[in-house]
């Protein structure tokens, strides 16, 4: 924004939010103190630095155990179940948690334990795959913007800037009203709508890495553009990519457990979290557990994800910490 | 010699890090005598900013601090955090290296100085003060003092920033002022006028000065008395003249070698002492110096104590060869092979 | 001043009518109204008329030059999904609701959170500020409507079984007019909680970082040297310094907030801007669909304007020319 002179216009500061540190991450004042004064206070490796760093945040390696052990729940728990996830119990419908339905069962007496897995599992496919493509596309993009500049900057630029200002929840709104979806088809689109974020990260960080030494000197040695691009520019932006992708699991979990609860996410009977939570959301005063256990763990996935990739924050980009 | 106003004994300060204990200052003791200049010299990371900050208890909660410190008749270290505060900004004022960020940047500077004065002297009017902060806007060199009181720190020059802060340190008469490397930052052809303005502010309160830097040039015309800090030690404390011509200390005499010169107009070289800082978690053992110093041998495995090199202990070096060192050749100070 | 505030709102123009554009070509294309007006037993000539009142045989670029012209006017044409009114009192009417939530929201959210960020700065490490990162982590991690749910679970159900009463009304808006004080005061509780867990979790963890970042700042040290007491030199060099920053996403927050929450006022069944967004969009009401979005926009951008503004007034480095 040309109108601000001293470059620190208010959009900057809104971009630049939440850095998202907890406690744990910001380094010590005496350790800030001590790098401040010029003091040598590290003799570790980088790669035993990072294993450090990730080790002593003990939350994030506890979330990745829980994650794990979700996730193993979700894959292996309908095998294990003696029902299907269309099998109907007609003598238990509507029951609530029972020793035969540990979570109970729905209107039509499905069991909602093998229901609950199963939507765990599309719901973490569903996330997992809107992390990988909308970094894949961010990456390619935000690269591409970054490393070549001028017009191509500048058209890369502006599409972030418009993906920004669309009301993504608008567009999935309208869009889920008129095409039923799938759980691939909601995974597509949330990447469409979500790539901007990785693409900004990623351009800034090609816009800085561009200028260094180690670039020109590529460069001089004739290394073509994709080369430079993605062996020598991209493996230094790995950091930021990898806990940005992490967190945009949580952000696609909400997200789609959101549009499912309000009626536009993936289509019945394909179960996912928030599928239950919206099948079940007309028994609330007589049947709680059929909301709570879902919204449970779409919770507890979420948390453990933003644990992880705080950590992973904490590990492969300490340059992010404010101190 | 009249009583010090300041005693610094047995100074030790740690922080506990997650990658270790920091020893970041390691017994170091030292007099100010009122209205004297001493100057402390070192590289970044020697502990000079830590023991000032330390002497300032500005340093946060979670580091050590170990000895004594008398300022005055009173100890320091003892003093509860609202007694400090008394003295902080009035006895004792502080001049930080970076004047771009050490003023407040949503204040006026007049309002910061005004607050600065008014914090110690509750009953001097809002008025009074003013006419008090112009004054020292003056005396620290900005022209239209007194409407540059309306200025926010941003449209002052970083040169002009650092007379305010000069002009802060100095409004309640302290009788001792600690300049932090107050010219680091500024550019080269400011620092000589900073300086300048330091040494009249100084003079005209008659305050004794801690001059903090790493510029062992800097110091000549301003310090009487010259300490010399690497590692978190004192690696040698004399006259300035004594340090300047007959240094006993073979890290000062690499910091004097790499002093640029304007005078010796001889092809003399500059010399930046070879190597890094050391570590301060894992120091070398022995002399701190040792893996840097030309003159090292089997000896500088165990660390050498401060040698007192005159009766009146004014001048002492950390050296197992102190007096040995040969007589410095100033021209050629630099020969190293 | 005035020219940059002109510049601005100039320069926000045509993202505006490319985002709206959008947003009216997706819905023009997701949905056909005549499906709904129409149905078989209308008769030809009225199936024409619809045809021709929403210029249905026109394309849609042009339709949405039609439709952009006179919502300027404060023209909006009719909701069809609401008995023809008009959209535009519709809008303005549902508005006022939205706002019932949103203004005592966004007290809450800025008292809270610059409390919370304040102290867990200060007292970085302290249990409290372990307490305030946990908090802020589990609001982030909470869907809206699982949380909405959530207290209604806690308010509905388990609070009447416990205590024999339903301290708050889980469903509907109720007002002075129509029910007095206190019951109006009952049904807004729950979703103004919800408006205010979820924004303030986010902004907790900001607020402390810009804390953290002034109360390390150089200018904090100078505070402290003069010996000024440690609560002036938080509360008058740090927060005024932190401020810049916090006042600027409260404004931004405010926007969002008075544009109306779909979730939120979905699950307490609260008439307001974003159910009605909602409703529009399910019953392909394009004029519906596109007033909210106009109204919504127009908030958001100009709340991001006075956010700048704001920051300008507050940080003195800034000048507006």
């Amino acid at each position: 924004m040309s109108e601000t002179p001293s470059g620190m216009s208010p959009e900057d500061v809104v971009d630049d939010a939440p850095p998202g540190s907890i406690a744990a991450d910001v380094p010590s004042d005496a350790a800030v103190l001590a790098e401040r004064e010029g003091m040598n206070i590290t003799s570790r490796s980088f790669g035993r630095q990072t294993w450090d760093r990730f080790r002593r945040h003990r939350l994030a390696l506890i979330a990745a155990i829980v994650l794990a052990l979700l996730a193993t729940a979700f894959i292996v728990g309908p095998w294990l179940s003696p029902y299907g996830f269309s099998e109907r119990d007609v003598l238990n419908m509507r029951s609530g948690p029972t020793a035969e339905h540990p979570f109970g069962t729905d209107t039509i007496g499905r069991d909602l334990m093998v229901r609950t897995f199963l939507g765990g599992r599309f719901s973490l496919r569903i996330a997992l795959i809107v992390a990988l493509l909308t970094t894949l596309i961010g990456t390619v993009i935000g690269a591409i913007g970054g490393y070549f500049g001028g017009t191509v900057d500048t058209i890369v630029n502006q599409t972030i800037n418009l993906f920004l200002i669309i009301p993504a929840l608008v567009v999935l709104l309208v869009v889920g009203v008129r095409f039923a979806a799938s759980p691939n088809s909601i995974a597509f689109l949330l990447a469409i709508l979500l790539w901007p974020t990785i693409a900004r990260v990623v351009r800034g960080l090609f816009l800085q890495y561009k200028e260094q030494e180690f670039v020109l000197a590529a460069k001089a040695a004739g290394a073509r553009a994709p080369r430079i691009m993605f062996r020598h520019i991209l493996p230094n932006t790995f950091g930021p990519i990898v806990v940005n992708a992490t967190l945009l699991i949580g952000v696609a979990i909400i997200l789609e457990s959101t549009l499912s609860f309000l009626g536009v996410g993936v289509q019945p009977p394909t179960p996912t979290l928030g599928n239950l939570i919206e099948e079940s959301k007309g028994q609330l005063d007589s049947k709680p557990s059929a909301v709570l256990i879902p919204g449970g763990f779409i919770v507890a996935i979420t948390l453990c994800v933003n644990f992880l990739g705080d950590g992973l924050r904490d590990a492969l980009d300490p340059t992010s910490r404010k101190g | 010699m009249s009583s010090p106003l300041l005693s610094v004994r047995d100074l030790s300060v740690a922080f506990h890090t997650d990658d270790g204990v920091v020893n970041a200052v390691n017994d170091i003791s030292f007099e100010v005598h009122p209205g004297e200049t001493l100057a402390v010299v070192g590289e970044s990371g020697s502990g000079k900013s830590v023991s000032a900050m330390a002497l300032m208890r500005l340093l946060p909660s979670s580091a050590r601090i170990q000895g004594t410190i008398e300022f005055d008749g009173r100890d320091l270290l003892g003093l509860s955090p609202r007694d400090m505060r008394r003295l902080q900004g009035n006895e004792i004022a502080m001049i930080f290296q970076d004047p771009m960020t050490a003023l407040n940047p949503v204040f006026t500077v007049g309002n910061q100085l005004v607050e600065a004065i008014r914090i110690h002297n509750p009953k001097v009017s809002k008025r009074a003060a003013r006419e008090r902060a112009a004054s020292m806007l003056a005396l620290v060199g900005i022209p239209d003092a007194d409407e540059r009181l309306d200025n926010y720190p941003h449209e002052f020059s970083g040169g002009m920033r650092q007379r305010a802060m000069i002009a802060m340190g100095i409004s309640n008469e302290p009788k001792l002022l600690i300049a932090d490397e107050p010219t680091t930052a500024l550019d080269v052809t400011i620092q000589a006028q900073v300086i300048e303005v330091i040494k009249r502010a100084q003079e005209a309160t008659g305050a004794a000065m801690i001059l903090i830097t790493h510029d062992l040039g800097l110091v000549a015309g301003v310090a009487e008395r010259v300490q010399v800090m690497y590692g978190g030690r004192l690696f040698e404390t004399g006259p300035t003249e004594t340090i300047y011509y007959r240094s006993r200390n073979p890290y000062t005499r690499g910091l004097i070698s790499s002093i640029p010169s304007a005078t010796a107009r001889t092809e003399r070289r500059l010399a930046p002492i070879p190597g890094a800082p050391p570590s301060a978690i894992n120091p070398p053992k022995g002399c701190v110096f040792r893996p840097r110093c030309q003159h090292a041998t089997d000896e500088c495995f165990t660390e050498p104590g401060l040698r007192r090199l005159d009766e009146a202990a004014l001048h002492q070096s950390r050296c197992h060869y102190a007096e040995q060192l040969g007589e410095m050749d100033t021209a050629a100070s630099g020969s190293r092979t | 001043m005035f020219a940059y505030v002109v510049r601005r709102i100039l320069s926000t123009i045509p993202l505006l009518l490319v985002g709206t554009f959008i947003v009216f070509t997706l819905t023009a294309i997701s949905g056909d109204p005549l499906s709904r007006l129409a149905t078989a037993d209308v008769g030809e000539e009225a199936y024409e008329r619809i045809i021709e009142l929403y210029g249905l045989d026109q394309p849609i670029p042009i339709r949405y030059v039609n439709w952009m012209s006179s919502a300027i006017q404060g023209d909006m044409g009719p909701a069809p999904s609401q008995g023809s009114q008009p959209t535009f009192n519709i809008v303005m009417d549902r508005a006022g609701n939205t706002a019932r939530l949103a203004i005592p929201a966004f007290f809450f959210i800025a008292i809270t959170a610059i409390t919370l960020g304040v102290y867990s700065a200060v007292k970085q490490y302290s249990k409290l500020d372990y307490f305030v990162t946990g908090f802020s982590f589990l609001g982030i991690s909470l869907p809206t409507f699982v949380f909405g749910l959530l207290l209604q679970v806690i308010f509905g159900l388990w609070f009447f079984d416990w205590f024999g009463v339903r301290p708050f009304y889980v469903l509907g808006m109720r007002t002075v007019a129509s029910h007095g004080w206190l019951d109006m005061v009952r049904s807004h509780v729950l979703p103004i909680v919800t408006l205010w867990l979820v924004i303030t979790a986010s902004e907790s963890r900001f607020q402390r970082a810009a804390m953290l970042e002034v109360i390390n700042s150089d200018y904090i040290r100078t505070a402290r040297a003069k010996g000024l007491p440690r609560r002036k030199v938080i509360l008058k060099h740090g927060l005024r310094n932190a401020l810049i920053p916090l006042v600027t996403i409260w404004a931004i927050d405010l926007g969002l907030l008075l544009g109306g929450s779909v979730v939120t006022e979905t699950i307490f069944a609260w008439p307001g801007l974003g159910r009605l967004l909602l409703d529009g969009i399910f019953q392909q009401d394009l004029n519906l669909t596109m007033g909210v979005i106009m109204v919504v926009s127009l908030l958001v951008v100009a709340f991001n304007l006075l956010a700048d503004l704001l920051y300008g007034v507050l940080d003195p480095r800034i000048r507006y020319e």
